[in-house]
C-alpha cells in the first residue's frame, strides 16, 4: 500500500466538451496524459445547483443522470491533471481525497 | 443512528469479467469481506473506464466492449477490512485495491 490521490467527478450525463460528452472527453484526456485508470459510474437519480432532479424512473424526465468519474493515482499525477478538469468541468464538483492504494498485476512476464 | 465511529472504506476496482478458479472475482471479493466480519459490502458496475492494461471500455456504442469494469465497495471496521485483503490479493488477478478512512454511523 502506497499514500495516492483519488478524485471524484461528478458531472451530468449531458454535459458535453468539445463535442462529446464529458466524461468520455475527461476519461480519454486521463488516458492521454498517462494516468493509471478511470472508471465511470451512472447515477440513477440526482441533482445538482445547475439541475432540476433527474432520476431513470418513468414519472420523470431521465434528462442529464448523474455521473460520476473517478481516477486514482500518484499525488503528483494528479496535480498534473487538474488544468485540463478546471477547463473542461464548468458545470459540476471535483474531490479529492488522500487513499492508500495497491495496483495489482498478474504474476510473471506481462502479457500486455 | 450512533456515531460517528471511525472506519475503514476499501474500494477494489476490477474488470466485470475477471474470474479466478472459473468464479466471477467480484463475488469473491465480496465473500472475503463478509467472512471477515464487513457488513457493508456493495458491486457497482461501472460505464466506462481504462486501467493500464487496457484501451478505453465504453458501454457507448461507438466505443463498445463488453468487459466493463466493476467496483467492490466496503465499509467496516479497519481491521475487519484489513483482515479480507490477504484473500482479496489471492483471487484478484488485476486491479486496484483503495483503502480509505472514513466516519460510519451505525444503526442502533
Amino acid at each position: 500500500m502506497r499514500s495516492a490521490r483519488r478524485i471524484r467527478v461528478f458531472v451530468g450525463e449531458d454535459e458535453r466538451y468539445q463535442g462529446r460528452p464529458l466524461f468520455e472527453a475527461i476519461v480519454l484526456a486521463a488516458k492521454e496524459h498517462g494516468l493509471a485508470g478511470a472508471t465511470v459510474f451512472k447515477g440513477f437519480m440526482g441533482y445538482a445547483p445547475h439541475a432540476d432532479i433527474a432520476t431513470a424512473g418513468i414519472l420523470r424526465l431521465a434528462e442529464n443522470l448523474p455521473v460520476v468519474v473517478d481516477i486514482v493515482d500518484s499525488e503528483e499525477r494528479i496535480k498534473g491533471f487538474l488544468p485540463f478538469l478546471r477547463r473542461a468541468v464548468r458545470t459540476g464538483i471535483v474531490l479529492s481525497s488522500l487513499v492508500e492504494a495497491e495496483q495489482v498485476v498478474p504474476e510473471g512476464p506481462d502479457e500486455t | 443512528m450512533k456515531g460517528p465511529v471511525p472506519a475503514t472504506r476499501a474500494r477494489i476496482y476490477l474488470r466485470d469479467s475477471e474470474v479466478f478458479e472459473g468464479r466471477p472475482a467480484r463475488a469473491l471479493i465480496h465473500a472475503a469481506f463478509v467472512d471477515a466480519g464487513v457488513r457493508d459490502v456493495s458491486i457497482h458496475h461501472g460505464i466506462m473506464g481504462f486501467d493500464r492494461s487496457s484501451g478505453v471500455l465504453s458501454s457507448r456504442p461507438l466505443r463498445f466492449h463488453a468487459d466493463l469494469p466493476a467496483v467492490v465497495e466496503a465499509v467496516g471496521r479497519k481491521e475487519h477490512v484489513e483482515a479480507a485483503l490477504p484473500e482479496i490479493r489471492r483471487v484478484l488477478g488485476r486491479g486496484l485495491i483503495t483503502l480509505a478512512d472514513v466516519e460510519m454511523y451505525e444503526p442502533g
